[in-house]
């Protein structure tokens, strides 16, 4: 069927289809700057031929399908960049505040509180029989007690924004869980021809990236392209059009199917949720121990040093007792300060504690520069020998290295999340000279079959002439 | 590979933000004149950084005691200076009374100022410092000589009721030197007597010269100058206590200058080093906006 007609009808499908690309071209550039959007495209087709009078004429052209820029290898990389950069920047803070509780510098800080009990042994051995002086020892002491308690209540405080944020992450996770399977269901629904649910792959790319930063959650695809949400440890959270709940309980993760709960251990969690529970179950739980382990020596040597001096009770000479009490039955407990009289101090190192007797003190003073076998939890295991300062340093050295490389990872996969994010942007993303240039090319396209069309009508317009 | 506006806003972005914390770090290092601020910014300096600060404040306060043992010596030398001179002038008296032919009444006068001068000796082996006897050893608030009733006949005899305890400071880490001279060292008893043998000596000499006794007098003037003798071993050996503190204290002074110096490396900027990398992240970051400026210049859209 060629013919003025036919001819007609080509002009109309040429303008019908660069209208459509149009359209396909202008919703690109209106989602220019969408996260997550991928370029789209009219797919344009001509229309098969009909053979008239021996000869093939073609019927014009036809939009076949829109299609949607996919780039399956990228998106998988960008997958494993989210789950590196969601751990490290998920570790950050905590870390950054762990650090400010074990500075170098002088002062305020626990190092500070060791040294100057010290020092004060050393002040009351220039003066053993001052009172002022044997007051500042026994303040020295709470001092150097309220000390530690600060470094376990900040530790204690860190553990428990870190839960905090656990649980706050849990409901943002559950939400997104549940968009996953109801995009799922989307998706697989839309899979008759012609009516590809590209928006909500698009959406659903994005929150797979996310999840994965989250929870380091890996994906593969499933039939009528559904996606599998899967956890590091291979327990699923959204197959096909059904998600699994997480939830939290006192610190802990749970995965909620049904009726059952199981529990999620560290192992079992990447991203955002793996650092957190790395900070707070392995370092801050380490960093625990030694701090403990520095407070148990530094108690027992001081308890075992006080025992050998001997101190004046009205007229009698005194053996000294315990400068620090604490529970035997639970020696990981609360430190005290047991003396309260400024007398019990012992100073003196002979059995007379005569007044001037400053031996004891002295041999307290020089306690800050003995090499001690520090041995670290419930285990007693030997860490080495340190003196206490030395230890202190060696905990704030272990939480500047975490620190330390915490920043140096952060920095690498944030570069390569970057670069990944823009090999993206060069595969599937919308780039404005491209859609300007393709704005114009459909505009003189649909400009071009209009001419045609009214050539033809022209045409239409003499044969009816021609007949009059 | 085709360039998006996505991919340019991304990457400048991206490199801003690098540019401008590499710098916030390299402002802080200069404001502060130091490059380690928290352990993280060099773990490996954290413990080297500890000790050297805590062997400083070490040296420190040993420089601080030594200063106060050296006060100690010297309150303790000017007392000795006074006893040895009250000695030399019971000798004097002594003389004087053994070579004048003098009658009665000058012999009873010089006995007299005898009897002072012990008073004055008593004196001295009882100073205080601080309201601390400096030669009762520990015992530093009791009372090192005092007069007590001795045998039947009522005869009054001076005792040391101080210790044997030398106070002692630290002037190196671990090397003790005694800074103090104990009563009994001082004015030294006779074997197992707790009555130290100078006062009985001085009131012998009293006695002798009230009655005229010139052979027995020159007899305890032996005695006599073995004490002073005696004093003066003291003071050589404080003067080299002493001495040798003043040196300690010079090397503590040095020690500490070359610990100051090896504490710097680890935590001060290298100033000149930070400027000059200050300025090239400046001009990076000055690069990198007129960059972005250009390209917000260009736009196919100008064309269009």
């Amino acid at each position: 069927m060629s013919g003025l007609f036919a001819a007609l009808n080509i002009a109309r499908s040429g303008m019908d289809a660069n209208s459509k690309s149009m359209s396909v071209v202008g919703n690109n550039i209106a989602n220019l700057n969408t996260p997550g959007y991928s370029r789209q495209a009219a797919e344009a087709r001509s229309l098969p031929s009909l053979e008239s009078g021996g000869l093939m004429f073609g019927q014009g052209v036809s939009i076949e399908r829109i299609s949607r820029a996919q780039d399956v290898f990228v998106h998988d990389r960008l997958l494993d960049a989210e789950e590196e950069m969601g751990r490290y920047s998920a570790m950050s803070a905590p870390l950054q505040e762990l650090e400010q509780v074990f500075g170098v510098e002088t002062g305020d800080n626990l190092a500070g509180h060791i040294e100057e009990f010290f020092v004060s042994w050393d002040n009351l051995a220039t003066n053993p029989g001052g009172e002022v002086e044997r007051a500042q020892v026994i303040q020295m002491g709470h001092n150097l007690v309220s000390s530690f308690d600060s470094v376990f209540r900040n530790l204690d405080m860190l553990d428990g924004n870190i839960s905090q944020s656990l649980s706050f992450e849990v409901g943002q996770v559950n939400a997104m869980l549940k968009e996953v399977a109801e995009l799922n269901t989307r998706i697989a629904r839309s899979k008759s021809p012609g009516g590809e649910a590209h928006s909500a792959m698009d959406r659903r790319d994005l929150l797979l990236r996310e999840l994965s930063g989250k929870l380091g959650t890996g994906t593969y695809k499933g039939e009528n392209d559904m996606v599998s949400v899967v956890l590091p440890g291979g327990r699923i959270l959204v197959q096909g059009e059904g998600a699994h709940q997480l939830k939290e309980k006192e610190g802990s993760l749970y995965l909620v199917s049904g009726q059952s709960e199981s529990e999620i251990g560290s192992n079992d969690l990447g991203g955002a949720f793996g650092g957190l529970l790395e900070v707070r179950d392995g370092i801050i739980h380490q960093v625990r121990d030694e701090v403990l382990a520095l407070r148990n020596a530094l108690r027992d040597e001081v308890n075992e040093q006080h025992k050998n001096g001997y101190y004046l009770d009205g007229e009698d000479v005194k053996s000294g007792e315990n400068f620090f009490t604490y529970d035997p039955e639970k020696p990981y407990d609360e430190m005290k300060v047991a003396l309260s009289n400024p007398s019990e101090v012992a100073a003196a190192g002979n059995t007379e504690a005569a007044p001037g007797d400053n031996e004891n003190a002295l041999k307290m003073y020089a306690l800050s520069g003995k090499k001690i076998e520090i041995k670290i939890g419930e285990e007693e295991k030997l860490e080495g020998s340190f003196t206490l300062l030395d230890y202190y340093g060696k905990i704030s050295a272990h939480v500047g290295m975490e620190v330390n490389q915490n920043k140096m990872r952060l920095e690498s996969s944030g570069d390569n999340l970057n670069q990944l994010i823009n090999r993206r942007e060069s595969r599937v993303g919308v780039s404005l000279q491209e859609s300007m240039l393709e704005l114009t090319m459909y505009q003189r396209g649909f400009q071009a079959a209009a001419r045609h069309m009214s050539s033809v009508d022209e045409m239409l317009q003499t044969l009816m002439g021609v007949g009059r | 590979m085709k360039v998006t506006d996505q991919m340019i806003s991304n990457v400048m972005q991206w490199e801003m933000n690098r540019l401008n914390s590499r710098l916030q770090d390299l402002r802080q290092e200069a404001a502060s004149g130091r490059k380690f601020n928290q352990p993280s910014d060099d773990p490996s300096a954290v413990r080297p950084i500890i000790s050297y600060s805590k062997q400083i404040r070490d040296s420190q306060r040993y420089q601080q005691n030594m200063g106060m043992a050296l006060n100690q010596l010297q309150a303790q030398d000017s007392h000795l200076d006074n006893a040895e001179d009250t000695l030399l002038r019971v000798r004097q008296t002594a003389i004087h009374a053994i070579n004048g032919s003098l009658n009665e009444s000058d012999l009873k006068i010089l006995a007299d100022q005898v009897g002072q001068l012990r008073n004055e000796l008593l004196d001295t082996a009882n100073a205080r410092v601080n309201e601390q006897y400096i030669f009762a050893g520990y015992k530093v608030d009791t009372k090192p000589f005092v007069e007590v009733e001795h045998g039947d006949e009522g005869d009054k005899v001076i005792e040391y009721q101080g210790d044997e305890n030398a106070r002692k400071v630290d002037i190196v880490p671990g090397e003790k030197l005694e800074v103090s001279v104990t009563g009994s060292n001082l004015f030294p008893s006779e074997e197992g007597g707790e009555s130290p043998d100078i006062f009985k000596t001085l009131s012998k000499i009293e006695v002798m010269i009230r009655e005229g006794d010139v052979d027995e007098l020159n007899k305890e003037m032996k005695k006599l100058d073995d004490s002073m003798s005696g004093i003066r071993i003291l003071r050589g050996n404080m003067g080299t206590a002493m001495n040798r503190v003043q040196t300690s204290i010079e090397n503590q002074e040095q020690a500490e200058n070359d610990l100051h110096r090896v504490l710097s490396k680890y935590q001060d900027a290298d100033i000149v080093k930070t400027y000059s990398q200050l300025i090239q992240q400046e001009t990076a970051l000055r690069a990198a906006y007129n960059v972005s400026a250009r390209i917000s210049e260009i736009s196919i859209l100008d064309y269009m």
